[in-house]
């Protein structure tokens, strides 16, 4: 069985609507007159779980009406998550300059060529950019460099 | 009489200087955003939402709606000069647009885009301050069941009217409602799905869903296929219509605005399905429909029109009834709610300086796109020659400078990746995201609702469909879950749907 849009969505439905309700019955779950935290969120999740049921089962039972799952290029998924999250770790520890740096260098390699002399050209402007937008216009308090 | 009064109350707000230049300043960076090729109106909104958080309320909410009108636009220009739609309800203006580029009457169909929105936003900011009172008189009478059932209803329109299967969407919309209920639950005072982190006791900020959802999702899409673009830039010159182009135009615009002022209230795609709708009814009128396709004003004028009256009467459940029509509508209304406000009928009443003033502004914004088309097309088209290697990073840089602004925790960068790969996910699986912001927005409300309603009725759902308005709106939200079930039906939406995007 090839695994299409449609069964992996069902799927993903499916793990997301049990877990959402299994996290939620840790709530208490109170009566329809005083309804619980838990209440709401587990009905919810099981309506999720249910629609992945009739998602994935109508997928098996007529497979060819479903698409098989496009190409995944991994490459600018996983470059651009990267260069987000080293953003992330050094905006609070080195400040804003090192972070669009890590920023703009990892997201780079989410393509297949690159030229150094343009990148930093980018670097250089997008810092200015940030400077006169961020910094002075609405004067957020992010320091560009701090250690 | 009462429309005067409170159009002048909106005038006064709009016009003041402060104001004027937020909606200029809109305009004038959302139209410069819209035009680069890849970037939606979507993601210009969610990429500059940030920018708007230190103004007033009623400048934010003005400089918003001048950064839609302006992405729209610019939207349209990418249409009409690269053949590439920023979004799915331009994708009718490339059909004769572009051609009309290919024979060098580029600067017409710009102009004539211009004119006809400007007429469709005139005529739509009229219906809006018309319509608006008596529907919020309405909704004033509504009670938790009435909004629990108005939202399911939102919610399922929305998922019926994207792409593809209706039963993905309302899943998707689902799942945007559970994330939106984490957080500390304000009847109990427990924190659900907060997995011990602090940071989400108050919930999941908004802007972050945003984010990641469509302007990462968009970025990593548009990176995996190759740049291929031809644009007709030395060709634009002389932007108005000739006489014969206004003469042609006239019908078209006034059709379009009527199809776009009653496909915009509906909830979902009703800027798509009217474009293409408008385009559809103008080939039927026409003398020569065999011509259309070959660079046709009229394919362009009715179709823009139609686009710009549905985004205005998108304005009308937002502000009205506090239910977002579309993902576009969802962003305005969760920044109403970034600014301490919350939406629904009293907002008219409680805060009319805002809701007039909006109303005001959309008038004078797209006066203001007019004039500013005409004197600024030429750095328009220089931007449209900025390469997407450029482009990426400064979306970046600002989702991730917007982001980290709001509330400089490192954890909402975090959960924008987090929601950046989740987009990514449905959209490979063929799920749109739309569904999933406005469940998202309004998960905590439906669950209030349902509480409530619960509580009136003592355990009992029959207070559903024992209140005549509730059980109305149940009804229209089941049969338009059952008129999908019929083949015909469905196929005749996915064509629409697909043939407009």
């Amino acid at each position: 069985m090839r695994l299409t849009k449609d069964l992996a969505s069902g799927m993903l439905f499916i793990l997301f609507g049990i877990g959402s309700a299994l996290v939620a019955s840790e709530y208490e779950f109170g009566t329809p007159i005083r309804m619980g935290p838990g209440f709401f969120p587990i009905i919810l999740g099981g309506a999720i779980a249910l629609l992945g049921v009739i998602v994935a089962v109508g997928a098996i039972l007529s497979p060819d009406k479903d698409e098989a799952i496009a190409t995944i290029h991994f490459g600018p998924i996983f470059f651009v998550s990267i260069a987000i999250v080293g953003f992330g770790l050094l905006v609070e520890r080195a400040g804003l300059a090192p972070a669009l740096l890590a920023l703009i260098v990892l997201s780079s390699f989410a393509r297949k060529e690159r030229n150094l002399v343009e990148i930093g050209l980018i670097c250089l402007t997008l810092m200015a950019v940030v400077w006169v937008i961020f910094l002075k216009l609405l004067e957020v308090r992010i320091p560009m460099v701090a250690w | 009489m009462d429309l005067f009064s409170n159009l002048i109350l909106g005038f006064s707000v709009a016009l003041s200087l402060q104001n004027l230049a937020y909606c200029f300043l809109g305009v004038f960076v959302g139209t410069a955003i819209g035009v680069l090729p890849g970037v939606g109106p979507l993601v210009t909104i969610a990429v500059l939402l940030p920018l708007t958080f230190g103004l007033p309320p009623e400048s934010a909410m003005i400089m918003l709606a001048g950064i839609y009108y302006g992405a729209a636009y610019g939207g349209s220009t990418t249409a009409i000069l690269v053949n590439l739609p920023g979004e799915a309800s331009a994708a009718v203006t490339c059909l004769d647009g572009y051609q009309m580029a290919r024979q060098g009457r580029a600067g017409p169909a710009l102009g004539i885009a211009a004119i006809g929105s400007f007429v469709a936003g005139t005529i739509g900011t009229l219906l809006i301050a018309l319509f608006a009172p008596p529907l919020t008189k309405l909704a004033l009478s509504f009670g938790a069941p009435e909004f629990f059932s108005l939202i399911l209803l939102a919610l399922t329109t929305t998922a019926v009217l994207v792409r593809g299967s209706v039963i993905k969407g309302v899943a998707v919309a689902f799942m945007g409602v559970t994330f939106g209920l984490a957080g500390i639950d304000v009847t109990s005072g427990l924190e659900r799905f907060t997995f011990g982190l602090p940071r989400l006791m108050d919930g999941i900020e908004f802007v972050v869903v945003a984010m990641g959802l469509f302007a990462l999702t968009e970025i990593i899409t548009n990176l995996e296929v190759e740049e291929h673009r031809e644009v007709f830039t030395s060709k634009v010159k002389n932007l108005w219509p000739s006489r014969d182009d206004l003469k042609r135009s006239v019908g078209p615009i006034l059709r379009g605005t009527a199809v776009g002022s009653f496909f915009g209230i509906l909830p979902g795609a009703g800027q798509t399905i009217s474009s293409f709708a408008a385009y559809a009814i103008e080939k039927k009128v026409s003398r020569h429909p065999e011509k259309f396709g070959t660079g046709m004003i009229e394919g362009v004028a009715s179709p823009e029109s139609a686009n710009n009256a549905a985004s205005q009467g998108a304005f009308i459940p937002t502000l009205t009834l506090g239910i977002p029509g579309s993902a576009v509508m969802a962003l305005m209304l969760g920044a109403l709610m970034m600014q301490g406000i919350t939406p629904g009928p009293r907002v008219m009443t409680s805060h009319p300086e805002i809701f007039w003033g909006l109303i005001a502004s959309m008038w004078i914004g797209n006066l203001m796109l007019v004039i500013l088309n005409l004197p600024l097309i030429g750095l328009w088209v220089t931007m449209l020659k900025i390469p997407y290697r450029w482009l990426f990073p400064l979306i970046l840089t600002f989702s991730c400078v917007g982001v980290f602004a709001v509330n400089f925790s490192t954890m909402d960068i975090w959960l924008m990746v987090f929601f950046g790969v989740l987009g990514y996910v449905f959209l490979k699986l063929g799920c749109e995201a739309a569904p999933f912001i406005l469940g998202f927005l309004l998960g905590p409300m439906l669950e209030e609702n349902f509480r409530r309603s619960m509580l009136l009725s003592r355990g009992s759902l029959d207070i559903f469909i024992t209140k005549p308005i509730s059980a109305g709106l149940l009804a229209l939200t089941a049969l338009v879950l059952v008129m999908m079930l019929f083949p015909k039906v469905r196929r005749k939406k996915d064509q629409a749907i697909v043939e407009g995007g």
